[in-house]
C-alpha cells in the first residue's frame, strides 16, 4: 500500500481539478476573509448615503453644520501636520543628536499618546486646562480659555498624532551617518546650512509619510475631540463628531453622507502614501554598498 | 600649510586612545599615519579636522592654533571612509557643495566642478545619482569634493577600505597624482601597509595612541627603530648577537656593522633584524653573495607567485630565534627569494642548504631577565607586580627565589613560591621558580653571580623587623650586588619620573644604559642631579654629565639635568619635596666610598624616611674603557 | 498617463494641497470672526431637532425684525446628563435646557448658574412630555402598563441614568407607578417591582434618542420614552410600533437656564430676549408641532397624537426634585438595586406620600387633581 501523504493528496486533487491553483486557492480565501471585515462595512456606508438617491445625498451633504463639520476637519488636519512636521522635525533632531540625564524617559514619555486611549488623552487636556483644571483655574479669570475653543482641538490633535510624526522622521534621522553631517562641516557648512541643505532633503520621504499619518490620523480623530471640544455644531463639530451626533440624532443619510466623504478622503491619503513608499525605497537601494 | 600636533591627549573613559602625541606634517608634503584599528589614527585625523576635541594639547595649521576652531572654519578638505557623499544630490552638485556655501556663483561652480571631473577622470558623471555609481568611482568624487573649494590641507581617513585589489592600485596612482599636482598637504590613515608605503613621503607609525616610529618608507621598513615596528611592517627573523667592537656575533658568525650604526658598547647584546629577502639560500656556501650565516635544512617552501618563500631550520645559532609576526619558532629562517621552477625544485625539502646574510639591522635587546626575591609578605606581591610589568613590557624573563633558613621554614617559603607561581600565571606571566636552603643574603648574591640576570628585585620594607626576611637582606644585597637591585618598599604605581643622584664620578656609561632600558621600559622621564660641593662646578664633570644625558637621549628617553650646589642628602630631600620623584637611583659604589652613610641603621633610617622605590646600581667596578677620566 | 507620471508624486500633492485649501478658505469668511452675535445654547438629546428647524430660525427672524442684527447659534445636543458634564467642566454654554432640574440644580451647586431659573415663567420650564411605552406593532406582548414589564421575558429598551436625564423620569414614572396605585403605598412591593423591572432591561440607551435608534433597529420589546419621540415618529410615519400610556406616569418637565459666568454683560439682552421667546405663543406651537406639550395646556390641542393620559403626576407629587432624588433615584434604585444594599432604611421617599387616586383605577380620566392634557 502507498503512503498517502499531504503532497500526494494536493497534487491528485489538483490533477483532478485542473486550472485550480494552490494559489489561487489562497487568494481566495483571503478575499473571503477580508470581504466582510473591511469591503462589507464599507460598502455598507456607501450604499446607505446614497440609498435615498443622490440628489438627496447632496443634501445632507451641502447643510451648514455638515460642510463646516468637513471644513474643519480638514483645516485641522492641515494644521496639525504642519505644526507636528515643525515639532517632530526638531524633536527627533534634539533626541539624536544630543545626550542628557532621563533622556530614556523622555523618549518614552513622547510616545506615550500612542499606547493611551484617545480619550484619555482628551480628559487629561480637560482637567488641565479646562475651567476647573489644575492649571486652567488660574487662566479662566483671567480671560484665556484654550479648551472647548477650535485651538482646544487643535491642542488634541497635536498631542494624538505626535508620535505619529516622530516616528516617521526620527528612525530615518538616526540611521543618517552621523558622517553625513560631519562631511558638511568640513566643507564649512555651519550647524543650521547642514540641516538645510543635508539632513532635511534627506528626511523628505519620512517627513511627507509622517505628515499623511497625521492628516489621516487628525480626520479620523475621535475620543480626545469628543472630549475636549464640547461638540458644538458650528463652532468646535469636527466630522467624526457631526457623524456620531447625527447618527445618535437619528438622522442616518446626514451621519453616512459624511462619513463616506471622509472614507474617500482616508482612502485618497493612504494610496498616496503608499505609492510614496515604494517609490523611496526603490530609491534607497544600492546605496549602501560602500559602508565599511 | 605645516600642520603641528604637539601633545595631543584623548581618552574616552579611562582608555587612553590618543597618548602625547607630537607630531609635525611638513607643507606639501603627503604624511601617512600607519596603525591597527584602535591605535588611534582615525581619531587624530578627526581632531586634526576639527570633528573632535582633544582633551589636551595643541594643533597648529599654519602657525595659527586652531585648537579651538571648528571645522567648518578650519579650511579642511575631508574623505571619509564611506565617503558620505549625499545621496540626494547628483554628483556634481556634491562636488559643488563646498563652492556652494561659499556662495560662489552658478557658472564659476560649474566650471570647477567640470575641472574636477576631469582631474579625476570621470567627466560625464555629473548628473548621476550616487546611488548609480561605482565604489570607485564614488570614492574619486569624494576627493573632488573636498578638493573643490582648495582646502588647504586634505585628510583622508582610510580612503581605500572597501575596495578590491585593482580599484586600490588605481586610486593610489590618482590620489598622488592629484596630490603632487596640487601640491597640498595631506594626512592620510590607514591600516594598509601597501597605501602608506606607494604613497607616503613619510610614515607615522602608531600604537596605542603613541607614535612609535618617524621617517620615509625606506627609513621606517630597513631601520625600525623597535621590534615591534619591524614586525609591523613585514616578516622580520630576529637573532640574538654580541657587539664586538665594530662587528656583531651572531652564534660562530662575525657580521660587520654598517657606520651610521648608533654605537653599542662590546659586549653588549643586541637583536638582529633580517627581512626574509635579505636573506639568501644556496646549496653550498660558496655560491653565497653574501656573508654566510649558518647552515641548514630547508623545511618547507612556498610559492608565492612573485617568490618562494623557503623556511630553514639553521644550525649553529645560539639563543633564541624569532621567525616573523613575532611566532617563535627557535632555530627557523624565512627567506624570501625569486627563483626559477628548476631552482625550486633543487631547493627541495630536506635539502641542506646554506643561508647567506646582504644586510641586516640591530636593536638594543630590550628584554629584561628579572630575578625576585619572594617571601610571603605583602611587599613581596607588591614587588611581584613590578616584575610581571616590566617583564611583559621588555619581554623578558622572570625568575622567583625562595630562601630557607632553616627547615622550619621550609614549607613555608615553597608554599610562597608556589603562591607567587600561580599569581603570575593568573596574568599569563610565566615564572622560574628557585628554592635555595641558607642564609638569605648569601644565596641571593650567589645566585646573581651567575651572570643570568640583569635585575635583583625585592619588596621590603624599611622598618627593621626581625621577622621579616628579607628586610636586612635587601640592602646587604644591594651594596653587594654585581647587577642592578631594585628596592620597592610600597605597591609601586606607575614608575613615571626617576630622580638619578649623581656626584658625577661614579655612574658608568653602561649603568646609564641600563637605567634607560629601565625607564623606556617603565615609560618614564628621568632627571639627573648633580649636587656639586662647592660653589664652582667642575667642568669636567659637567661634561661627562651631559654626555651620560645623551646616552639617555639616545635611547629615547626624555631626560633632564639639574644642577644644584651644597650638601647631598639635603639637597637630594629637597628636589624630592619641589618634585614628585617615583624612583630614586643611587649608586652602590658611591654609597660605599663615600661613606654618605655613615652605617646601616641611619641608611635604613633615611630610606624608610623617603618610603619611595629604589634603584642601587651595580657594586662591581666600572669596565676599564668606561671610567670616567676625573676618577683615573 | 504618462503626464500625471511626470509630476508624480509631488506634483499631484501640490495640486491636492492647492484644492483643500481652496476649500478651506470660506471657513475663515464664514464662521470664525466673533463680532456676529451668537448664542451658545446646549440642549437634551430629544430637542434638537424642534430647536435647530423651529426655535432658532424664528427666534433669528424675529431678532433680525426687531434689530436688524444676524444672530449665530452654537448648539451642542446629546444626552442631558453628558451635557451638564460638559458644561461642568467648562463648555462654554450660555444657555441650556435640560431634561430635569437635577442636572440644572447640580450645576448650581457647582456655581456656574447664579440666576435663579424658577423665576422664570412656568417655574422655567419650557415644555413637557410624559414617559410612556412603544411596543412592536399589535403589542404581541400585551404590555399596558409599567406592571407588564416586570413579567419575565419582557425585553426593556431603557435610557442610560448614567447619561439620559429621561432615564430618571423613567425611573420616576415606574417606581412612582408602582408605589402610588396602592392604597396605603407600598415602598417594598414597589421597590421589588422595579427591581424585577430593571433586571428586565436589554439594553441602556445613551440618551433618549439613542434608545429610541436601538428599538427602530429591532432590539427589545418595550420601550421607555418620551411620548415627544413617538408622537414625532408616527406623525411622520415613521413607524409603525404602537404607543402606549401607562395608567400612571410622569410628566418629565424641562427646564432651561442661564450661565451668568459665561454672558459678557453686553450679550445679556440678547440672551434674555432668547429665554422670553422660548415662552411665547409662536414657540411653544413650534413645540406642540415637534411633538412636545406645551406649558400653556391651551396649546396642546394642535397636535391630535398627543395620547390621553389617565393620572399623570409631575415631579411635585413625588415630593419635589431633591426629595425624589434622594428618596427614590439615590435610596432605593442605586443602593438597593443596582448595589443591592440592604442596609439603606428608608420608605423611599423622605416626605410622606399619599396614594394618587386614578393610579390604581383605569380609565377614569375625570378622577384628577392634577392639571391635565
Amino acid at each position: 500500500m502507498e503512503l498517502i501523504n499531504a503532497q500526494n493528496l494536493m497534487a491528485s486533487f489538483r490533477r483532478k481539478v485542473p486550472g485550480l491553483s494552490w494559489r489561487g486557492l489562497v487568494m481566495a480565501g483571503l478575499f473571503l476573509a477580508l470581504f466582510p471585515l473591511l469591503l462589507m462595512p464599507i460598502g455598507a456606508i456607501f450604499i446607505f448615503a446614497t440609498r435615498d438617491g443622490l440628489s438627496r445625498f447632496l443634501n445632507a451633504l451641502s447643510g451648514a453644520a455638515a460642510q463646516f463639520a468637513l471644513r474643519l476637519s480638514l483645516l485641522i488636519a492641515l494644521l496639525t501636520s504642519i505644526l507636528n512636521s515643525a515639532l517632530g522635525t526638531l524633536t527627533a533632531y534634539v533626541l539624536s543628536k544630543y545626550r542628557f540625564p532621563a533622556k530614556r524617559a523622555v523618549e518614552i514619555l513622547i510616545n506615550l499618546p500612542v499606547a493611551i486611549p484617545t480619550v484619555i488623552v482628551g480628559t487629561s487636556l480637560l482637567l488641565l486646562w479646562g475651567p476647573l483644571g489644575l492649571v486652567g483655574k488660574y487662566l479662566d479669570p483671567l480671560g484665556i480659555r484654550p479648551m472647548f475653543t477650535m485651538g482646544g482641538v487643535l491642542l488634541a490633535h497635536l498631542f494624538v498624532t505626535f508620535p505619529y510624526m516622530l516616528g516617521s522622521v526620527k528612525p530615518v534621522l538616526e540611521e543618517l551617518e552621523v558622517t553625513y553631517e560631519e562631511a558638511a562641516y568640513t566643507m564649512g557648512a555651519g550647524r543650521l546650512g547642514t540641516f538645510w541643505y543635508v539632513i532635511l532633503p534627506s528626511l523628505r520621504g519620512a517627513l511627507l509619510t509622517g505628515t499623511l499619518l497625521t492628516f489621516a490620523h487628525s480626520l479620523g480623530e475621535f475620543g480626545a475631540t469628543v472630549m475636549v471640544s464640547g461638540n458644538l455644531r458650528l463652532r468646535t463639530q469636527t466630522a467624526p463628531l457631526y457623524i456620531f451626533s447625527q447618527f445618535e440624532a437619528g438622522n442616518v443619510e446626514a451621519a453616512n453622507a459624511v462619513a463616506a466623504v471622509l472614507a474617500v478622503l482616508s482612502f485618497t491619503i493612504f494610496f498616496v502614501l503608499l505609492r510614496v513608499r515604494e517609490g523611496r525605497s526603490t530609491q534607497r537601494g544600492a546605496v549602501d554598498v560602500n559602508r565599511s | 600649510m605645516s600642520i603641528v600636533l604637539k601633545d595631543l591627549c584623548k581618552s574616552y573613559g579611562d582608555q587612553a586612545i590618543v597618548d602625547h602625541l607630537t607630531l609635525e606634517v611638513k607643507t606639501g608634503e603627503l604624511f601617512v599615519l600607519l596603525g591597527e584599528s584602535g591605535s588611534g589614527k582615525t581619531s587624530i585625523l578627526r581632531m586634526i579636522a576639527g570633528l573632535v576635541m582633544p582633551d589636551e594639547g595643541v594643533i597648529l595649521l599654519e602657525g595659527e592654533a586652531v585648537t579651538d576652531v571648528p571645522p567648518q572654519q578650519r579650511n579642511i578638505g575631508f574623505v571619509f571612509q564611506n565617503y558620505s557623499l549625499f545621496r540626494h544630490m547628483t554628483v556634481a552638485e556634491n562636488i559643488a557643495f563646498g563652492l556652494k556655501i561659499r556662495q560662489v556663483p552658478r557658472k564659476v561652480r560649474e566650471a570647477h566642478v567640470e575641472r574636477l571631473l576631469e582631474m579625476i577622470g570621470l567627466v560625464g558623471l555629473g548628473d548621476r545619482y550616487p546611488s548609480r555609481i561605482s565604489g570607485g568611482q564614488q570614492q574619486r568624487i569624494a576627493l573632488a569634493r573636498a578638493l573643490a573649494y582648495q582646502p588647504k590641507v586634505l585628510l583622508l581617513d582610510e580612503p581605500f577600505g572597501a575596495l578590491d585589489l585593482k580599484s586600490r592600485v588605481q586610486l593610489r596612482e590618482n590620489l598622488k597624482n592629484v596630490q603632487r599636482q596640487l601640491k597640498i598637504t595631506t594626512v592620510l590613515v590607514t591600516h594598509d601597509q601597501g597605501d602608506a608605503f606607494e604613497l607616503g613621503d613619510r610614515i607615522g607609525i602608531l600604537e596605542r595612541g603613541r607614535l612609535l616610529s618617524l621617517g620615509s618608507p625606506s627609513e621606517v621598513y630597513r631601520r625600525p627603530r623597535t621590534r615591534y615596528v619591524a614586525q609591523f611592517l613585514g616578516e622580520v627573523n630576529l637573532l640574538e648577537g654580541i657587539v664586538k667592537d665594530d662587528t656583531v656575533q651572531v652564534g660562530e658568525v662575525s657580521l660587520a656593522l654598517r657606520e651610521e650604526t648608533v654605537p653599542h658598547e662590546t659586549g653588549a647584546r643586541v637583536q638582529v633584524l633580517i627581512r626574509p629577502e635579505q636573506l639568501e639560500v644556496a646549496t653550498v656556501p660558496e655560491l653565497l653573495r653574501g656573508t654566510f650565516l649558518a647552515k641548514g635544512d630547508v623545511q618547507s617552501l612556498l610559492f608565492a607567485g612573485a617568490s618562494y618563500r623557503v623556511g630553514i631550520r639553521v644550525r649553529g645559532l645560539a639563543g633564541s630565534v624569532t621567525g616573523p609576526a613575532g611566532r617563535t619558532e627557535s632555530s627557523v629562517l624565512f627567506a624570501q627569494i625569486g627563483l626559477g621552477t628548476d631552482q625550486a625544485a633543487a631547493l627541495a625539502p630536506p635539502r641542506e642548504v646554506a643561508v647567506g646574510v646582504s644586510a641586516f639591522h640591530i636593536l638594543p635587546y630590550p628584554a629584561l631577565r628579572i630575578l625576585v626575591a619572594v617571601d610571603r609578605s605583602k611587599e613581596a606581591k607588591d614587588a611581584l607586580q613590578l616584575a610581571v610589568t616590566l617583564s611583559k613590557t621588555t619581554q623578558g624573563h622572570l625568575t622567583l627565589l625562595g630562601v630557607a633558613d632553616h627547615y622550619l621554614d621550609e614549607i613555608r617559603t615553597k608554599q610562597g613560591l608556589i603562591q607567587a607561581k600561580k599569581a603570575l600565571a593568573e596574568e599569563s606571566q610565566e615564572a622560574e621558580t628557585l628554592y635555595r636552603r641558607g642564609r638569605p643574603t648569601e644565596e641571593i648574591l650567589k645566585e646573581t653571580n651567575k651572570s643570568r640576570y640583569d635585575l635583583v628585585l625585592f619588596g621590603t620594607r624599611w622598618r627593621p623587623s626581625p621577622r621579616r626576611l628579607l628586610n636586612a637582606p635587601a640592602f646587604e644585597v644591594a651594596l653587594n650586588s654585581p647587577i642592578p637591585t631594585l628596592i620597592t618598599p610600597v605597591p609601586a604605581g606607575r614608575l613615571q619620573k626617576v630622580l638619578v643622584l649623581s656626584s658625577g664620578e661614579e655612574i658608568c656609561r653602561s649603568e646609564m644604559r641600563f637605567i634607560g632600558r629601565l625607564s623606556r621600559a617603565l615609560e618614564a622621564d628621568v632627571t639627573l642631579l648633580y649636587v656639586q660641593p662647592g660653589p664652582d662646578p667642575r667642568e669636567s664633570v659637567l661634561d661627562y654629565l651631559q654626555e651620560l644625558l645623551q646616552v639617555l637621549r639616545n635611547q629615547g628617553t626624555r631626560a633632564e639635568f639639574h644642577v644644584r650646589s651644597g650638601q647631598q642628602i639635603p639637597t637630594l630631600l629637597n628636589e624630592l619635596r619641589e618634585q614628585n620623584y617615583d624612583l630614586l637611583v643611587f649608586s652602590a659604589r658611591r654609597m660605599k666610598r663615600q661613606k654618605t652613610f655613615p652605617d646601616r641603621s641611619s641608611a635604613d633610617r633615611f630610606f624608610s624616611h623617603l618610603n619611595r622605590p629604589v634603584l642601587v646600581l651595580n657594586a662591581g667596578e666600572c669596565p676599564e674603557s668606561e671610567e670616567p677620566a676625573s676618577i683615573r | 498617463m504618462p503626464l500625471l507620471a511626470k509630476f508624480y508624486p509631488w506634483g499631484l500633492l501640490l495640486l491636492l494641497l492647492v484644492l483643500l485649501i481652496a476649500y478651506l478658505l470660506p471657513l475663515f469668511a464664514f464662521g470664525l470672526p466673533a463680532h456676529r452675535p451668537s448664542i451658545v445654547l446646549y440642549g437634551f438629546s430629544i430637542l434638537e431637532e424642534p430647536i435647530t428647524e423651529g426655535i432658532l430660525p424664528a427666534f433669528q427672524r424675529s431678532w433680525k425684525q426687531k434689530t436688524g442684527q444676524e444672530v449665530e447659534f452654537y448648539t451642542s445636543f446629546g444626552g442631558s446628563g453628558t451635557i451638564a458634564n460638559l458644561i461642568r467642566f467648562g463648555a462654554p454654554a450660555e444657555v441650556a435646557i435640560f431634561s430635569h432640574n437635577w442636572d440644572a440644580d447640580k450645576l448650581k451647586q457647582a456655581g456656574l448658574i447664579q440666576t435663579d431659573w424658577t423665576q422664570f415663567p412656568h417655574h422655567g420650564v419650557v415644555n413637557r412630555t410624559p414617559i410612556v411605552l412603544v411596543v412592536r406593532p399589535g403589542n404581541p406582548k400585551r404590555i399596558h402598563n409599567f406592571d407588564d414589564l416586570t413579567q419575565l421575558g419582557v425585553r426593556i429598551i431603557h435610557p442610560d441614568p448614567q447619561t439620559s436625564g429621561a432615564a430618571y423620569w423613567s425611573i420616576l414614572a415606574e417606581y412612582g407607578a408602582f408605589l402610588l396605585s396602592r392604597n396605603p403605598p407600598d415602598p417594598i412591593d414597589a421597590q421589588d417591582k422595579l427591581s424585577r423591572l430593571w433586571r428586565n432591561i436589554a439594553i441602556f440607551g445613551s440618551s433618549a434618542s439613542a434608545s429610541w435608534r436601538q428599538f427602530d433597529i429591532g432590539f427589545g420589546d418595550v420601550l421607555v420614552t418620551y411620548e415627544q419621540q413617538a408622537v414625532r415618529n408616527f406623525g411622520r410615519g415613521l413607524s409603525a410600533d404602537e404607543i402606549v400610556a401607562p395608567t400612571c406616569t410622569v410628566y418629565a418637565e424641562h427646564p432651561a437656564v442661564m450661565f451668568d459666568r459665561n454672558i459678557p454683560q453686553a450679550k445679556r439682552p440678547l440672551i434674555s430676549a432668547f429665554l422670553e421667546f422660548l415662552w411665547t405663543d409662536e414657540a411653544q406651537r413650534i413645540f406642540v408641532k415637534f411633538g412636545f406639550r406645551s406649558v400653556s395646556t391651551e396649546l396642546n390641542g394642535a397636535n391630535p397624537h398627543f395620547l390621553h393620559l389617565s393620572s399623570p403626576l409631575t415631579i411635585a407629587d413625588l415630593g419635589g426634585w431633591p426629595n425624589a432624588y434622594h428618596g427614590i433615584i439615590e435610596d432605593v434604585w442605586e443602593k438597593k438595586i443596582i448595589e443591592k444594599d440592604e442596609t439603606v432604611v428608608g420608605t423611599g421617599l423622605r416626605s410622606g406620600l399619599h396614594p394618587v387616586p386614578g393610579c390604581e383605577a383605569r380609565g377614569d380620566p375625570a378622577n384628577s387633581r392634577r392639571p391635565d392634557s
